[in-house]
């Protein structure tokens, strides 16, 4: 039932699980994608699941399509608000493959969710710090060699390196799931805390998720009301109202139509300013259970 | 017209997907689904001749005749969907052999008869598993961008090797049977699920019904309503009045006189305008889950 219900949805998870209040506001200025200006290095990681797809040479092509189609949009709305950002994608390579086997936890993302991703430990983090451990060794940095204290970890060291070999401002980390024609959410993972690097689990190959997913590595606040499992946007009707057009309120819509809101603008960093009414469009309750799911 | 009604009083037709239980689906289900995902841009349509080992064959007249008509289905598509605007250019492709397989159950009252069984959808799933593990072996050196396609599962296999060889998003897989007698079937099987790639099986050869499969494999829902049924009732009056026309509604008729109305398109993915009045509209299509 779970597998034919889910849509290619996007997933916003939080550092832990709270039944605090949440302020979309603490994702700005945060973490290795911290603002979009500047350069910004986007490494994509293509993984054979043990339960998703293989890759073929056609889906990375396609996938790297829809990137594309991504950065150029990007660029281009950027560019509305006076910034210009410089994209430049990298795809991992191990031994010149191009894509890397790890078997995913519980077999999808959306299984992993359901059984309770993030409630203890998040297996899925240590998946991917795992990809991210063979990528890191198999590049060589250019320069300063890294510090020895504080001590990074794997995640931490790719991340430097590219941005050292590069010298870039920012980096985006995706991991990409060939699910052409499975079902299952995406999601991104740490981009409201600074103690672990963000990254983003991708599944299928729409643009205007992929786009979603981008912004919110950079602090971009999720508006689509079935992307939270534990909380809910209380003034989601303003943003609906004014910004019915935003890339995070729409992003099952094609790319084309669908712009950066100044809601999303302010948060991602390509505006310092934002008018004072959205003020409680950044607040995110817990959902309140119905009594009948209280005492299950 | 006389002989097709009654070749159509055998027919069924059933979105299969795993087992167990079944309940009412929704509009959104049949949208963005499985690997025929929107009728859009390229499409490579794949047909696999299936005979049985003994009884009729196909002949190279049968199988030019029958893509003469596919073609003569999918340039109807393909104008309805230029007179939308809409890019899509249909590749159509034959599988160079037949394949001596049969139809599960070895015929088609036989295939009718294991649909009814419990375990049905895997039996039939199997059986085109083993027509496929033997059509990919085909493909293999058409692919042209590595990574190769590796090991998995034999429709999926297929799929994915044809998807890589001829570089399209959407692969609509057919196995045509020949009918027998009067005795005719089709099926799209699993359009609802993301648990097995989804394919047609058919042995019909009028371009209106292969349409009408091909549209269902994209999303299209079933809009033929059995007048006695009261929840169906406000459903055929709002076809009548808005599309009277449609090829989901009219399964039967030449395809001249069709159109594709409001509703299949928006399944369809040639818009995402969804009008008010869709939810009304009742499907026949029931989504069978795990």
């Amino acid at each position: 039932m779970k597998y034919i219900i889910y849509s290619t949805l996007l997933f916003f998870i939080f550092s832990c699980k709270s039944s605090k209040d949440i302020d979309a506001r603490w994702a700005r200025d945060n973490n290795v994608a911290a603002k979009l200006e500047g350069k910004i290095i986007v490494y994509t990681i293509f993984v054979d699941s043990k339960k998703t797809l293989p890759w073929s040479g056609f889906d990375i092509k396609s996938t790297k399509d829809s990137l594309n189609k991504v950065f150029n949009w990007v660029k281009h709305e950027s560019k509305k608000y006076g910034k210009d950002v410089d994209i430049v994608p990298i795809y991992g390579t191990l031994n010149s493959k191009q894509t890397i086997k790890k078997k995913l936890p519980h077999g999808s993302l959306s299984a992993a969710f359901s059984e309770g991703e993030y409630s203890k430990v998040s297996k899925l983090g240590k998946w991917a710090n795992g990809i991210a451990k063979k990528y890191e060794k198999s590049i060589k940095i250019s320069g300063e060699p890294l510090p020895k204290k504080p001590k990074l970890d794997s995640f931490q060291k790719l991340v430097t390196k590219l941005k050292q070999n590069h010298k870039a401002d920012n980096v985006v980390v995706f991991f990409m799931l060939n699910n052409y024609y499975i079902s299952d959410v995406s999601a991104t993972f740490n981009n409201m805390t600074d103690s672990e690097v963000e990254f983003a689990i991708n599944s299928g190959k729409s643009s205007s998720l992929f786009a979603a997913q981008f912004l919110s590595l950079f602090g971009a606040q999720n508006l689509n009301k079935e992307a939270y499992s534990s909380h809910e946007v209380e003034k989601l009707a303003l943003a609906q109202e004014d910004f019915p057009q935003d890339i995070m309120l729409n992003y099952e819509s094609d790319l084309n139509n669908l712009n950066i809101g100044r809601h999303t603008a302010y948060l991602v960093g390509l505006t310092e300013e934002i008018n004072s009414k959205y003020a409680d469009l950044f607040k995110m309750s817990p959902i309140k259970k119905k009594k009948s799911e209280k005492f299950k | 017209m006389k002989n097709l009604s009654r070749i159509l009083a055998l027919l069924i037709c059933v979105a299969l997907s795993g087992c167990a239980s079944v309940v009412d689906s929704e509009n959104n289900w049949f949208r963005d689904r499985n690997v025929c995902k929107k009728l859009v841009g390229d499409v490579l349509v794949y047909p696999v001749f299936v005979e049985q080992k003994k009884g009729s064959v196909w002949t190279e007249e049968d199988r030019f005749m029958y893509l003469d008509s596919l073609q003569k289905g999918l340039m109807w598509i393909q104008k309805q969907a230029s007179n939308d605007s809409i890019r899509l250019n249909f590749i159509i492709k034959a599988h160079p052999k037949v394949m001596k397989k049969g139809l599960p159950g070895k015929s088609v009252k036989g295939a009718l008869a294991m649909l009814e069984g419990t375990k049905s959808h895997t039996k039939f799933n199997k059986h085109y598993d083993n027509i496929s593990k033997k059509a990919s072996s085909k493909v293999e050196k058409k692919e042209v961008l590595k990574p190769f396609v590796k090991k998995i599962k034999s429709k999926e296999r297929l799929i994915a090797k044809l998807r890589n060889a001829y570089q399209v998003e959407s692969v609509v897989l057919m196995f045509i049977h020949k009918p027998e007698e009067l005795n005719h079937l089709y099926l799209n099987m699993n359009s609802l699920t993301n648990m097995d790639v989804e394919y047609i099986v058919t042995t019909f050869q009028s371009p209106a019904v292969i349409n009408y499969q091909v549209l269902q494999l994209f999303g299209a829902a079933t809009m033929n309503y059995n007048r006695g049924k009261k929840k169906e009732k406000a459903s055929k009056l709002i076809v009548e009045e808005l599309f009277p026309d449609d090829i989901m509604a009219n399964l039967g008729k030449s395809i001249q006189v069709l159109t594709i109305g409001d509703y299949t398109k928006y399944l369809i993915g040639w818009t995402n305008k969804e009008k008010d009045y869709f939810k009304n509209i009742v499907s026949e299509r029931k989504v069978v889950v795990k």
